[in-house]
């Protein structure tokens, strides 16, 4: 099924650049790569290598010179009807605001104009695909970090997208949080045609799951599948000369050098 | 009993009940926007900045709440273009603000001609001396805000919670954003003489902030906040009248009140939640009497 629409990208990117107000330097620029359906997709790099401002362009937020297109089976479709769904790096939320999980959906539900509709089973069916229907009463204050960011995935989801940008989504969770937050995320890319874009920086996670590879240092450095990324050479380029990426093939940890070793 | 039976009977504290009723119901919802924006400031300086327009229209036989209204509404559209020409923060630029209108507005009374009462009744509020075509006024800006509320409250809380998100939605966030400082303000100019420009805010952020410590959902705190608003009003109105003590501040006083009382309900609940919570749960030395039993 993945065969049959290779070739034919979500998203292609041509020629992005971006500086930010009152920059002399670029925070990014030459940015080009395309991402197949079906997908997850890894953007790595160090701190301020410009993989969030990169994502910030790709939704619409920082406007650039370059050219982004979205394509549903083909065709060409505007950035509306890409249905893009967003998780940030560290929601906005206030905690200890006191809204309930099925509240902040259904008032995401109500405000949003790509939204199919406004009906209750469909916020009962979203948390049934991010494993939080038993949460869907709590406030978000009393949820764990791997919860609150589950339940964000789940507001994102309200939109039906295509594409699913998600920046450092496991920032804030512990290590088990983070695998069951790919793995909802693995089967959703899987089952529901979702594309995903992630900005990351844990290895582990990339080598794990990522189909592809985009190294930004801010311009891309490489790009490709992981047995053709994760090595020394584009690690050298991305974190310094004293980093090693783990091997992978054994899922081992065999870092060198003393800094930079998981690009944190 | 019958001394408020025959409070009540009296026209001005009609008026006053009236007038604190509509007027708390709308601060207690939109008080909750403020807390979730944490912009508490935001309204402080617009309620002091807002003494300007007031000697602005006494000083020009203008009725003064108009001319602080539109005073207060200019500052507040003014803002954000303020904030990005000056490349100042917002509280650095109302910082700014406050002070240099309040002073405006003293020194314009300084210059008018003989005592002035008004003054005194603007800074710190005189509910008891409400006029007919004020309550009128009140009743407009009630049934216009309510309107409002019905129709755009899901967006406006949504921009309030998550602005970057709500843009992402495809909602219109900055007018989504001045439709709320607007209302903010007309609010704040409509209660000055509930509680004058120094206490207004008092009932934007108390009642809000006591009905969340109660609320275990934003449709709870939504129902609380305006509940402890108008009980917050009438209380003191009532209390102020009883007592014999300055309106304005006699509700500043019995909002406090409310709010440590909720704090206090608060802190014994999660209180008596962690007792049942390690009642509940099995000490180490169980946990380990069983795991020694387990193994042998």
């Amino acid at each position: 099924m993945v065969e049959e629409t290779k070739n034919q990208p979500v998203l292609e990117i041509k020629n992005v650049n971006y500086t930010y107000p009152g920059s002399l330097e670029p925070a990014i620029y030459k940015i080009n790569f395309s991402l197949q359906p079906k997908t997850i997709n890894m953007i790595i790099g160090p701190n301020g290598s410009g993989k969030s401002t990169l994502l910030k362009v790709i939704l619409g937020i920082l406007k650039n010179n370059g050219k982004i297109s979205f394509f549903d089976k083909g065709k060409n479709i505007s950035h509306n009807e890409a249905h893009i769904g967003y998780v940030p790096q560290k929601s906005a939320l206030d905690t200890t605001i006191p809204v309930t999980v099925n509240e902040l959906l259904s008032l995401t539900q109500k405000s949003c104009k790509r939204c199919s509709g406004t009906a209750e089973s469909e916020i009962v069916a979203i948390l049934q695909k991010v494993n939080a229907v038993d949460y869907r009463y709590k406030k978000i204050g009393d949820l764990s970090g791997g919860q609150l960011q589950r339940v964000i995935l789940g507001r994102a989801l309200l939109h039906h997208p295509k594409l699913l940008i998600l920046d450092e989504p496991e920032a804030g969770i512990d290590i088990q949080g983070e695998q069951f937050f790919y793995e909802v995320l693995q089967n959703l890319v899987e089952k529901e045609d979702v594309t995903a874009l992630i900005a990351t920086h844990e290895m582990e996670v990339v080598n794990q799951y990522a189909d592809q590879v985009l190294c930004l240092n801010k311009t891309l450095i490489c790009a490709g599948t992981t047995a053709k990324t994760l090595n020394k050479e584009t690690f050298e380029k991305l974190y310094g000369v004293h980093t090693r990426p783990f091997n992978h093939t054994h899922a081992m940890h065999t870092h060198e050098g003393n800094h930079h070793e998981h690009a944190h | 009993m019958n001394t408020l039976t025959d409070l009540l009977s009296l026209v001005f504290i009609q008026r006053a009940l009236i007038a604190g009723l509509l007027l708390a119901t709308l601060a207690g919802i939109v008080g909750i926007m403020t807390l979730i924006r944490k912009t508490a400031f935001y309204g402080d300086a617009v309620a002091h900045s807002s003494l300007a327009g007031v000697a602005i229209g006494l000083a020009f036989g203008v009725y003064p709440l108009f001319t602080a209204l539109i005073y207060s509404v200019i500052v507040a559209l003014a803002l954000p273009s303020l904030k990005k020409r000056l490349s100042l923060s917002l509280d650095n630029i109302l910082g700014i603000l406050l002070p240099f209108s309040m002073g405006i507005g003293v020194l314009i009374f300084s210059l008018l001609p003989g005592y002035q009462p008004e003054m005194m009744s603007f800074l710190f509020g005189n509910i008891l001396t409400i006029q007919l075509q004020e309550i009128y006024l009140i009743i407009g800006i009630f049934i216009t805000t309510a309107i409002i509320f019905w129709q755009l409250l899901p967006q406006m809380l949504a921009t309030s919670l998550d602005e970057e998100y709500a843009t992402l939605l495809g909602l219109n966030v900055k007018w989504l954003q001045r439709l709320y400082e607007v209302l903010l303000t007309i609010i704040i100019v409509a209660g000055v003489k509930l509680l004058g420009v120094i206490l207004i805010n008092a009932l934007l952020i108390i009642p809000a902030s006591a009905a969340k410590n109660l609320s275990s959902s934003l449709k709870l705190w939504l129902i609380l906040s305006p509940i402890f608003s108008v009980i917050t009003v009438l209380g003191g109105i009532i209390s102020s009248v009883l007592l014999n003590t300055p309106p304005g501040a006699t509700i500043a006083v019995f909002s406090g009140v409310v709010f440590v009382i909720s704090q206090i309900y608060k802190n014994v609940l999660t209180f008596v939640n962690m007792q049942n919570k390690s009642i509940s749960l099995p000490s180490t030395k169980t946990v380990m009497i069983n795991q020694k039993n387990n193994d042998s």
